[in-house]
């Protein structure tokens, strides 16, 4: 139960000391987010701050003072406390499934960067799962749903920004959701939140598409190869 | 740990007593534990509660005397303190053992714990906690705050949060109506024993953003039944729409859940050649006019703007304006959309607000960069409080960024420093406050964004990050659900509270099972989308036009950067079914 405890005991040193403060705060700030134990670590902090530094480490003696052992016998007490409350409730998580998780993607990482595993030759696939094999540029002939024109389905994209009036300068990248988003939530972590007036499709739609900017470049789309 | 008795079952947690505890229960029922409520002291508002009869007692260990000990426990009988240590001599078992019966459940005077001294263990009882957390709330209230737990609602959360999801099967008129419009599906070559509806899609230039998005709803079980079941019939939407002048490509209205709908027939047809989205792309550049030209196109953005089309074509059908987030409205939204809930506590006086804000998707940073260097670590912790260097240690132990970890840093409570003071209601000042987010409800498909583009606006850069992170294939979510967290915030009482929230986290299971991962390679501006799909449990690369066969291992090893995850009920309801066309 009180397993990181008793080892703590044991080994009485002042550095895993103040790590083990770190830890302990960090637990209980994550448990129990808006309890804090800022009571015990006033206390303590002046016990530390009364070691001079790290090679005064040994003359631990001072350390031992009941006092301290007796804030720490307490903090130790309110964690095993509080993880046993945890694990009898059954509110720990499946660290065991997290464990094994992580150990298969260890595992795993290490067998894909074998080289000699791969299944593709060098990066390059032979045939697809049906027996096919695709050129590198599909070759599929379609027509333009915007200006009735024959197209290759691997050249399509380029022209159609082309043939809509979509111009590489043309617009500023207005949705960016990553940056719009960014001032809600100060940590960073964000989500695409999005409101049923979306303002993402705009009116401007078709205005400068179909007509006068298609017929520019397109000539050479036809038949490409 | 001997400890998994207690097993929440569907979130509610079953509790097993001793026997003493029993006993105490049935002699003295739950009064007894209400009469403690005079006693609870709670110190800082929404903080540990604590056992004193008057603020001020000293209390000592009767049988010793000692007063310093960190284990002092209070009989619940006799109101006898004694004190106790693991080994060695306790006068609370003495105590406990000094009388026939009736004396052995204690209390823990500093943690309001309640202790059998029979049992020597820690002993947990419904009736108790819920004293507890009443104390714990009457104090903060006390410390100025009104309203603290029940926390609004939006209106219509409350009635109808369920998606249901109910198989469609046509009634007689439908069925009339869909053997005149359709023509049955040619069975597929039985000898090839692949999953239905895989196939590769073209590149039409650069638009692999787009290829491994659709790779990913094609097979999003809930989409793909939706769409196959003929719930969004194009021709039937077209006509509706256009007044009876369908088909013509050109004049038709553009609805991206028609071009979905096309695309899943044109895609579970059994035709195995690569398909090419083209009118897809065509409709959603209409639909997504001021976005970037397609080179500069982001897989992420193109899944937020197409599912944004989807929802308001419908949403322009429809008749009333729906909550997004409650499951009413459009497909995309009642599939993908999540609400998430944002607590934020005053520190001066412990008010809290609440908001609930409908979620699409959730975007993690990669975790900041892991401790090998110090002046990271430094610059993280100047920043802020102590959750910063909390997600150093807890997930990236193995120097590994994780989801689950990524999730922690989510839903971990984040100090709004004096920098980004938030206006308090009750003190009506700006405050510092504590904040947290937490999953109010699920969605049945969850995707996780991973944050691998930093757009820097002071300097005018981007960059990838190309760190390796890991994913489970299979993930709980229940420890960043509201309830969950809720319940850690009162030292994990058990308490009937915002039934709500429980109710929330019982009617959505939250086991996930990954389907599908986007994976994005090379640089910034010329890499290379890639999706992994998970049919039947075995997995497939959509590499554009090639679908391959590949191993587990290649995708856990993968870089992934969106994660599709859905519920997994449906996930092993889409398994079942597959195969079977
Ligand atoms: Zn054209
Ligand atoms: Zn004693
Ligand atoms: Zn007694
Ligand atoms: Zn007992
Ligand atoms: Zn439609
Ligand atoms: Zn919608
Ligand atoms: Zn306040």
């Amino acid at each position: 139960m009180s397993r990181s405890g008793t080892v703590f005991i044991a080994s009485s040193s002042y550095l895993v000391f103040s790590r083990f403060m770190q830890k302990l705060e960090i637990f209980s700030f994550r448990r129990f987010p808006w309890i804090s134990i800022r009571k015990h670590r006033s206390n303590l902090s002046q016990i530390l701050m009364s070691v001079p530094n790290e090679e005064n480490a040994a003359s631990h003696s001072q350390l031992s003072s009941h006092f301290f052992l007796d804030i720490l016998d307490s903090i130790i007490v309110d964690v095993a406390s509080e993880y046993h409350r945890i694990a009898r409730l059954g509110l720990d998580r499946n660290l065991e499934e997290e464990e094994e998780e992580l150990k298969l993607s260890a595992q795993a990482r290490v067998r894909v960067a074998d080289p000699s595993n791969s299944n593709e030759v060098n990066g390059k696939y032979v045939v697809d799962i049906f027996g096919q094999t695709h050129p590198p540029v599909a070759n599929e002939i379609f027509s333009c749903m915007n200006c009735g024109r024959s197209i290759m389905a691997g050249r399509f994209a380029p022209h159609l920004e082309k043939c809509m009036g979509k111009g590489r300068k043309a617009r500023l990248k207005v949705t960016r959701s990553s940056t719009a988003a960014q001032n809600r939530y100060s940590r960073g972590n964000q989500v695409s939140t999005y409101s049923p007036y979306s303002g993402s499709s705009s009116t401007n739609r078709l205005a400068n598409g179909t007509s006068g900017v298609a017929g520019e470049e397109y000539s050479n789309g036809t038949s490409e190869p | 740990m001997s400890s998994r008795i207690n097993q929440p079952i569907n979130g509610q947690i079953i509790l097993q007593s001793c026997p003493h505890l029993a006993e105490f229960r049935a002699i003295n029922g739950s009064k007894a534990f209400r009469a403690l409520q005079d006693c609870l002291r709670v110190k800082p508002p929404g903080g540990r509660a604590a056992i004193r009869r008057d603020p001020h007692e000293l209390p000592r260990c009767g049988a010793c005397g000692d007063f310093a000990h960190s284990r002092l426990y209070a009989c619940m009988t006799c109101a006898a303190v004694s004190c106790h240590a693991p080994t060695g001599s306790s006068h609370a078992a003495a105590h406990a053992d000094s009388v026939p019966v009736g004396h052995e459940i204690a209390v823990d005077l500093d943690r309001a714990e309640l202790f059998c001294c029979a049992c020597r263990d820690q002993v947990y009882d419904r009736d108790f906690d819920a004293a507890v957390v009443l104390a714990q709330n009457s104090a903060s209230i006390l410390g100025g705050g009104s309203s603290r737990l029940p926390s609004p609602q939006p209106e219509n959360l409350r009635k109808r949060r369920r998606v249901d999801y109910r198989p469609w099967t046509p009634d007689l008129r439908e069925r009339v109506f869909l053997g005149s419009c359709s023509t049955p599906l040619d069975c597929v070559d039985p000898s090839l024993d692949l999953p239905w509806g895989l196939r590769g899609l073209n590149n039409l230039g650069n638009t692999c953003f787009m290829n491994s998005v659709l790779q990913a709803l094609l097979h999003t079980p809930p989409l793909r039944n939706y769409f196959l079941s003929d719930r969004h019939n194009r021709f039937f939407c077209q006509n509706k729409n256009n007044g009876g002048n369908a088909g013509n490509n050109k004049n038709g209205r553009v609805c991206l859940a028609c071009d979905m709908d096309a695309m899943f027939s044109a895609v579970f047809s059994g035709d195995r050649t690569p398909y090419s989205p083209a009118k897809f792309l065509y409709s959603w550049w209409q639909h997504a006019a001021n976005l970037a030209s397609y080179e500069q196109q982001d897989a992420h953005e193109f899944f937020i703007s197409m599912l944004d089309g989807i929802h308001e074509k419908v949403e322009k059908n429809g008749q009333k304006p729906h909550s997004q987030g409650n499951g009413d409205c459009c497909i995309a939204h009642r599939v993908f959309s999540g609400i998430l809930r944002s607590d934020v506590m005053c520190m001066a006086c412990g008010f809290t607000s609440t908001t609930y804000d409908p979620c699409i998707d959730i975007s993690l940073d990669l975790e900041p960069n892991q401790g090998s260097s110090s002046k990271a670590a430094a610059a993280a912790s100047n920043r802020s409080c102590n959750g910063e260097a909390d997600c150093k240690n807890s997930s990236q132990n193995r120097g590994i960024s994780t989801l689950v970890g990524c999730l922690e840093q989510f839903t971990r409570v984040e100090r709004l420093g004096p920098d980004q003071k938030f206006f308090c209601q009750q003190c009506q000042v700006r405050q510092e406050s504590l904040k947290q987010m937490s999953i109010r409800k699920l969605p049945l498909v969850s995707c996780f964004h991973i944050k691998r583009f930093e757009h820097s606006s002071s300097r005018k850069m981007s960059r990838k990050v190309d760190r390796y992170l890991q994913f489970p294939l299979s993930l709980d979510m229940s420890p960043y659900l509201s309830s969950s967290i809720l319940r850690s915030r009162f030292g994990n009482r058990i308490f009937p509270s915002d039934e709500d929230e429980l109710d929330a986290s019982t009617e959505f299971p939250s086991e996930f099972e990954l389907f599908a991962v986007v994976t994005h390679s090379g640089k910034l501006d010329a890499g290379h989308y890639v999706t992994y799909l998970r049919l039947s449990n075995q997995w497939y690369k959509c590499d554009d036009a090639w679908v391959t066969q590949v191993d587990e291992d290649i995708v856990r090893a993968a870089q992934g950067y969106m994660m599709f995850y859905v519920q997994k009920m449906l996930f092993y309801k889409a398994t079942e079914r597959q195969g079977g066309s």
